[in-house]
């Protein structure tokens, strides 16, 4: 699982770090520095109009796209369960 | 293991994690004179020109437990307004205190809607630069911002926080709240900031970003909400009539 961030680059320090330590977010959480949206919200999903929070979860062929957060941790985990994991 | 499986979510830091949000209930309600929300208070019909598309409003939703596994889509998604479909008119409660009506708005070149609010990183981004294009714009084209967000679940974007950011900024344009979220349920207003800028004929135009860089005013290379006034005023197509742009989704209540 990867977080990406739409944070600017200036706020790294001021925003994004302490939000990632008072979150306590044990995951690998990245910073998504392309500000040109236009380019590269449609190769995401067609279908994103680019509101964030957003989540693509991906296997293979199989995608799903959630444009929208989720209201319980057992949202996205339902999501996360129709894919096959071994 | 089957291939590799991974899960990619899209933030950004100040935006609540664990936000509470539901999709938008099913049914907007259309009035009969063919406006949305609040019409309290005294207007005039819209002109004849101006009229909703009849068709029922498209809706955003999704439901976890619904989806299935499917693939990547291979064309765009249809928006809730079209280039070319007609205005959808309003009458909202302005900052002022006072009901705005579009119907009754001072007939001018264009006319720009921006869905934006106090509390949204990128809405926060872009204010002095709407500021600057009503400065530069303001005599020819209509400028109407709207905050369609529910106080109830951030209320940083309530009405009366509207008014003293509204202050504090100095707007000298209308900033309205959508009470009841209809609006932005016609619009099919995703996030904030989401522009709608319509002709002289109450067409829309041009739909989506304001410019292509949200962080740095000084490195835009394509002003796209000035390119296509610019074209509008000249009376030509804008060059561009669609962007996509990165905002923070319209805070829609929980369904209970």
């Amino acid at each position: 699982m990867i977080l990406a961030s739409l944070d600017a680059k200036s706020m790294i320090k001021s925003k994004l770090e302490p939000f990632v330590h008072i979150n306590q977010i044990g995951i690998e959480t990245i910073l998504l520095d392309e500000p040109n949206y236009n380019r590269w919200i449609s190769k995401v999903d067609k279908s994103w109009e680019g509101s964030i929070p957003a989540t693509a979860v991906w296997q293979g062929e199989n995608w799903i796209f959630i444009e929208d957060s989720f209201e319980l941790y057992s949202d996205l985990q339902n999501i996360i369960d129709k894919f096959e994991i071994h | 293991m089957k291939g590799i499986f991974l899960a990619l979510i899209f933030i950004v830091s100040s935006s609540a994690f664990a936000q509470i949000e539901m999709p938008l209930t099913k049914n907007s309600v259309m009035k009969k004179d063919g406006t949305y929300g609040d019409q309290k208070g005294k207007q005039s019909p819209p002109p004849a020109d101006v009229m909703p598309p009849k068709e029922p409003i498209p809706v955003l939703q999704h439901d976890p437990a619904q989806i299935g596994n499917k693939k990547r889509p291979t064309v765009e998604a249809e928006p809730v307004l079209k280039i070319g479909d007609k205005i959808i008119t309003f009458s909202l409660k302005n900052v002022d205190g006072k009901n705005y009506n579009i119907s009754n708005a001072k007939k001018k070149k264009a006319y720009c809607i921006i869905f934006t609010c106090n509390h949204c990183p990128f809405s926060v981004k872009y204010e002095d630069r709407i500021i600057a294009l009503h400065k530069k714009y303001g005599s020819k084209v209509e400028f109407v911002a709207i905050n369609p967000n529910d106080p109830s679940i951030v209320e940083e974007d309530s009405y009366e926080n509207m008014i003293i950011r509204a202050k504090e900024k100095n707007f000298k344009f209308p900033y309205l709240f959508d009470e009841g979220q209809f609006i932005m349920k016609a619009y099919g207003a995703r996030k904030t900031p989401h522009i709608f800028l319509f002709d002289k004929d109450y067409k829309l135009a041009y739909m989506g970003g304001i410019d292509d860089n949200s962080d740095d005013p000084e490195s835009v290379e394509q002003p796209y909400l000035a390119n296509a006034i610019d074209a509008l005023l000249k009376g030509q197509k804008p060059d561009v009539e669609i962007t996509k742009a990165i905002g923070c989704s319209v805070k829609v209540k929980k369904k209970s």
